[in-house]
């Protein structure tokens, strides 16, 4: 993918709010009527009722439509209002106000106001739930009126808009949990109330979930009757009755069928970026690995663009230390190291490896779990890596051994990785910072520490790109993490469907299903 | 007879005990957590974690936590699933239903479709449709389902269009009544027929194999040198006789049909045990699992027993004495 | 002299057996010939069954390019020669069929031997543990096992193998029972030769046929277990297997059907092969049961 097209696709990340238009019924404009049954893949079953108690793929998709946030991460990766009208910050950045729609509902009839705000960001940052860091910044919250919240922060940090966009952040109902356990309340389904545009209706583990239209909702107006989230865990049977019109909207579709509907009439196909990267990382802890030159060494001997063209599906070739997305951010002097065998096998000889009998400098494993795309990923390394000498052995695991024996024991030489980075550019600390969360590598290195922190206190995009600068050039040197792919989607959409999230990016949620409506037969 | 009964009886609940026992250890010392599973990739809380651990009683030992759970299923109780947040008994029974359709409807079509063919073929023993029928059913016995499966959809789904891909009900019909039952079995259609053809082979052997055997037997000479009919002699005597291999191996088939169906529901996205059985694997249901091999224990236990008995009575020579 | 006599005698009437049974000659001429590819796989595969080529998803007999060699079965989503990945992955499939049912064989046929031989107290105890293990289900416990404990190759077979073996040990015990009251088993014991020693020299020497038989047979569910297995996705991803071939070919279905169709050919054809070869041997041990006499 070029790049000018991926610049295409970015938009103005952060800071800037489009406001929602009061009466903008794309799916109207566009030939949608209202009514109907919408049926989604999902790929299982979610955890519980709750989107911020833990971490849950599942639900997520639903809980867009269930709930809302103050504010929202559009599908186009931009900002948008949700339950907030308007916010500002104070002078010196260390307050932030929020006025919120007035005349908002809980689904069981109860008034929405600040005390439900207030409630679930203090819950969150004090019980420490799934996405807490999202408030470290924050000291504490208060509630003027019914229509306010004031939160008053430690720093002046501008990372905070994007962080309560994201995940886990969900208002919740006060009055549905403060009178009972958190984790007993969370799995019933009388606990799925929310504000949002659609209202749990029915669920069946392992067969589906439907919502139902909030007649009351408080925004606009939702076109569909009803949203039937159907479990298919498998992609490919998801694929295969997605074409045969059993299912009619999906949320990804398997590799291998990327581009066959392309030039189909009856689909339209909408291409998006993610600032999702799939990414090898080493234990710099390991003996072999903790040198940089056999870190360097792999990131030479990987072949980027062969992986991107046999599993790239819909995302890009990845070049850069972060999201190419991040346009203001990106430093084009650091780039990955293009293909160079000979290189490679020069800088182990370098760190001292010789060749043995069987003709290779040195053996590995790599532990990776099955995420739809690694194995194949991986056999793709496992020959670019034998060729310059280093021979891998694959060891595929469940994803709970994986985590046991990769995050939790840091028992690795090798491994991949795949995962959100945005949706603000402080989206990377969580890779690179050290004792950051998703830091497999135990990647320690001061001077990233420092320009991270730095860049979280300054407003001004300049600046905080130098700072972000820095960043890449300790990555491009140390190499903690070999980038391999930028993971997007390209997506299906069947023409009598119009309005989804794709379709008004700067609107919807990334699935929230407002806007969306099945055209006049 | 009854002390024979009273014996197995007593020896195969100490068996499952001792199978549920090897299986209840095997998957607590296999690495990976539920709680920890539970907790997420990104931001493990470790506060979770441990409120989580000691509710669910993984905090004891192996030994204890087995008795804990041996306590609670003699009251009935077989534990709570973490991952459904339900009854282990209430999770299973949800799915166990579609699994018994689709594998019980299968399997009475290839019992009887077997057994009517492997009789027919054993009376024009050698004759052009034995001959091709015995083929047939060695390429049908050495066809992977699941291989099978993806080949039907490939050519009924995909192609011919004639035929849902998968599921067990049209999500955006909603009906009731027949059109739900008429849902159901096109839905059903394709994994019925998967199942029928690589299973009917072992029926028609065992049925075309037993009724040869009994026509050679000494007392059908006899009767034939009496000069009683064909006719007769086949459906008086070579049936019945004939037909008890059958009903034993039904019986063991019928105990494994819970655990034989993981491939079929896998290719055709049936929502029944097998995937419940794969996504309490991989998230560690260790209650869920245990109750889905304690059931499918029982179930091979108890069947294992019935057909003794059935045995028997359809068969006057065998007597149990201990 | 006469030790070479006796073994060509024997030879002789293994030939007239396999001439006249149809199974065991079509089952044994299909396992020559894959053995025979998978021992010349180094040398007749076209491609390093690892090589990632550029031709990806090419349909049977694409060219290859700069004039390597063609594509006869096509290749995979990502460039592999799907003729070579088909010839390594005969290796696999032998071998773990082989080494799984070996593994079957023994532990089955001494546990067997022990119990009818020794009988007595030996036996009962013997008896009630394999009812144990037939009441086990045991694709089920190889699932779990694998899925939780890892695909590693080596793991699928012991698995296979430590789970399969008590059909061996039902019949080895009906055999050491008859065989045990045998004239020649009670002179022996009568010369003062241990039971030990009975047992090893006599007694499982003379009734391992049908032990023989049924190790064939599991030669086939080994292989299809291990097929069965990588379909789930469990499969050892450092090795190329006819399984795994299928699970790559599945989302590929409909736009190259021949990744997941010749594996799967391929398998039915090595299941049927040992399939016939234990069918046949037991026709020979039962003619009453041989159909085409």
């Amino acid at each position: 993918m070029k790049l000018s097209r991926l610049l295409a696709l970015a938009l103005v990340l952060c800071l800037v709010t489009v406001p929602a238009l009061a009466d903008a019924f794309e799916a109207k404009k566009d030939g949608g009527v209202p009514g109907g049954t919408i049926i989604i893949q999902n790929g299982g079953d979610p955890l519980s009722w709750n989107p911020d108690y833990k971490g849950d793929d599942n639900l997520w998709p639903m809980a867009q439509n269930i709930y809302n946030r103050l504010i929202k991460l559009t599908a186009g990766d931009g900002i948008d209002l949700d339950l907030a009208e308007s916010y500002e910050f104070s002078e010196d950045g260390k307050d932030l106000t929020f006025h919120l729609h007035q005349g908002v509902k809980w689904h069981d009839g109860v008034p929405f106001t600040a005390q439900d705000v207030k409630w679930t960001y203090d819950t969150i940052a004090n019980d420490n739930w799934a996405y807490a860091s999202a408030l470290s910044s924050v000291e504490s919250i208060e509630c003027p009126d019914d229509n306010t919240v004031v939160m008053h922060l430690k720093v002046a940090d501008v990372t905070i808009i994007a962080k309560l966009a994201w995940y886990g952040t969900f208002i919740l109902p006060q009055h549905i949990y403060e009178n009972g356990d958190v984790a007993e309340l969370s799995i019933l389904e009388s606990s799925a109330v929310g504000t949002g545009p659609y209202k749990l209706e029915s669920f069946e583990t392992g067969v589906q979930t439907t919502l139902a239209k909030n007649e009351e909702f408080w925004g606009d107006e939702p076109l569909l009757d009803k949203l039937i989230y159907v479990v298919i865990g498998d992609e490919d049977t998801a694929y295969q009755s997605f074409l045969n019109g059993e299912a009619d909207y999906l949320y990804s579709v398997p590799s291998a069928n990327t581009f066959d509907l392309d030039d189909d009439p009856d689909y339209r196909v909408v291409v998006n970026l993610y600032q999702n990267r799939t990414y090898i990382t080493f234990n710099f802890n390991d003996p072999d690995f903790g040198k940089v030159e056999v870190r360097q060494a792999v990131a030479k001997a990987v072949d980027r663009q062969g992986i991107f063209d046999r599993v790239g599906g819909g995302g890009a070739l990845a070049e850069y230390f972060i999201s190419p997305l991040q346009v203001n951010y990106v430093d084009p002097q650091y780039k990955m190291p293009d293909r160079d065998v000979e290189g490679a096998m020069a800088l182990l000889e370098q760190a001292g490896y010789t060749k043995d009998a069987d003709g290779f400098y040195l053996h590995t494993t790599m532990d990776i779990f099955e995420d739809g795309t690694f194995s194949d990923i991986a056999q793709i390394v496992k020959a670019n890596l034998a060729e310059a000498g280093i021979d891998l052995t694959l060891n595929i695991m469940e994803i709970g051994a994986w985590m046991e024996k990769v995050i939790d024991n840091a028992n690795f030489t090798m491994s991949m990785l795949a995962g959100y980075q945005g949706p603000d550019i402080s989206g990377i600390a969580n890779r690179v910072q050290t004792g950051a969360g998703t830091n497999l590598a135990l990647y320690s290195n001061p001077e990233v520490d420092a320009a991270l922190e730095a860049s979280n206190a300054e407003t001004d995009i300049a600046k905080r790109a130098e700072y972000i600068s820095i960043v890449q050039k300790c990555m491009s040197e140390d190499m903690p993490m070999v980038f391999l792919m930028e993971n997007g989607g390209h997506y299906p959409i069947r023409q009598d469907i119009v309005g989804t999230p794709y379709d008004v990016p700067e609107l919807a949620a990334s699935s929230e299903m407002t806007y969306t409506a099945f055209t006049a037969k | 007879m009854k002390r024979y009964l009273l014996k197995r009886i007593l020896t195969g609940l100490l068996m499952v005990v001792i199978s549920v026992a090897i299986n209840f250890t095997l998957i607590r010392l296999a690495p990976g957590n539920p709680v920890r599973i539970m907790a997420g990739i990104d931001t493990p809380n470790p506060e979770q974690i441990a409120q989580l651990t000691a509710k669910y009683g993984l905090d004891k030992s192996i030994p204890e936590q087995f008795l804990i759970y041996l306590r609670g299923i003699l009251h009935g109780d077989f534990g709570y699933s973490y991952v459904t947040h339900k009854d282990v008994l209430t999770a299973i029974g949800e799915k166990v239903w579609p699994t018994l359709l689709v594998s019980l409807t299968g399997m009475a079509i290839a019992v009887v479709l077997g057994t009517l063919i492997g009789v027919r073929c054993a009376r024009k023993e050698g004759g052009l449709l034995d001959r091709f029928m015995c083929a047939i059913s060695y390429v049908c016995d050495s066809t992977p389902s699941f291989w099978l499966g993806l080949m039907l959809v490939l050519v009924f789904a995909s192609q011919l269009k004639w035929l849902p891909t998968s599921g067990m009900v049209n999500m955006r019909g909603g009906f009731t009544g027949l059109a739900h039952v008429w849902d159901v079995i096109v839905h059903l259609t394709l994994p019925v027929i998967t199942l029928v053809i690589v299973d009917y082979p072992y029926y028609f052997r065992i049925a075309r194999s037993s009724v040869l055997q009994v026509m050679s037997e000494d007392y059908i000479t006899t009767l034939r040198a009496t000069g009683m009919s064909e006719k007769r002699i086949f459906n008086k005597y070579v049936l019945r006789n004939a037909l008890i291999p059958t009903v034993t191996v039904v019986g063991g088939s019928l105990a494994f049909l819970i655990s034989g169906a993981v491939f079929i529901e896998t290719v055709f996205a049936w929502p029944g045990m097998g995937t419940l059985l794969f996504s309490s694997i991989s998230k560690r249901d260790y209650p869920l699992l245990s109750g889905i091999y304690l059931i499918i224990a029982l179930s091979v236990a108890v069947m294992m027993i019935v057909v003794d008995v059935v045995y028997s009575l359809i068969d006057p020579r065998i007597k149990y004495t201990d | 002299m006469k030790k070479k006599n006796v073994i060509a005698a024997k030879l002789g009437r293994a030939w007239k057996v396999i001439r006249t049974n149809a199974q065991l000659r079509t089952g044994l001429i299909l396992v020559l010939i894959l053995v025979a590819l998978a021992l010349l796989a180094p040398v007749i595969s076209p491609y390093d069954p690892y090589k990632l080529t550029n031709e990806l998803q090419a349909p049977p007999g694409t060219a290859g390019a700069n004039g390597a060699p063609a594509h006869w079965l096509g290749t995979d989503k990502l460039g592999h020669d799907i003729l070579s990945q088909m010839l390594w992955g005969a290796r696999t499939s032998l071998r773990i069929g082989l080494t799984a049912a070996l593994i079957a064989a023994v532990v089955g046929t001494l546990i067997g031997g022990v119990a009818g031989y020794f009988g007595g107290r030996v036996d009962k105890v013997i008896v009630e543990f394999v009812n144990i293990f037939v009441m086990t289900p045991s694709f089920f416990l190889i699932l779990i096992i694998v899925a939780i404990f890892g695909s590693n190759m080596t793991y699928v077979m012991i698995v296979i193998g430590l789970t399969s073996w008590p059909g061996n040990a039902r019949l080895m015990r009906a055999q050491a029972i008859s065989l045990r009251s045998r004239t020649f088993i009670k002179s022996c014991q009568a010369m003062g030769e241990s039971k030990l020693s009975i047992m090893f020299r006599h007694i499982i020497p003379n009734g391992i046929f049908p032990i023989v038989a049924n190790t064939t047979m599991m030669i086939s569910g080994g292989i299809l277990t291990e097929a069965g297995l990588s379909f789930l996705g469990l499969g050892d991803p450092n090795i190329i297997s006819w399984g795994q071939m299928i699970n790559a070919g599945k989302p590929l279905l409909t736009k190259a059907p021949w990744v997941a169709l010749v594996p799967g050919v391929a398998v039915v054809i090595t299941v049927l092969a040992f399939f016939l070869i234990g069918d046949g041997l037991n026709r020979v041990i039962a003619p009453k049961m041989n159909a085409n006499k």
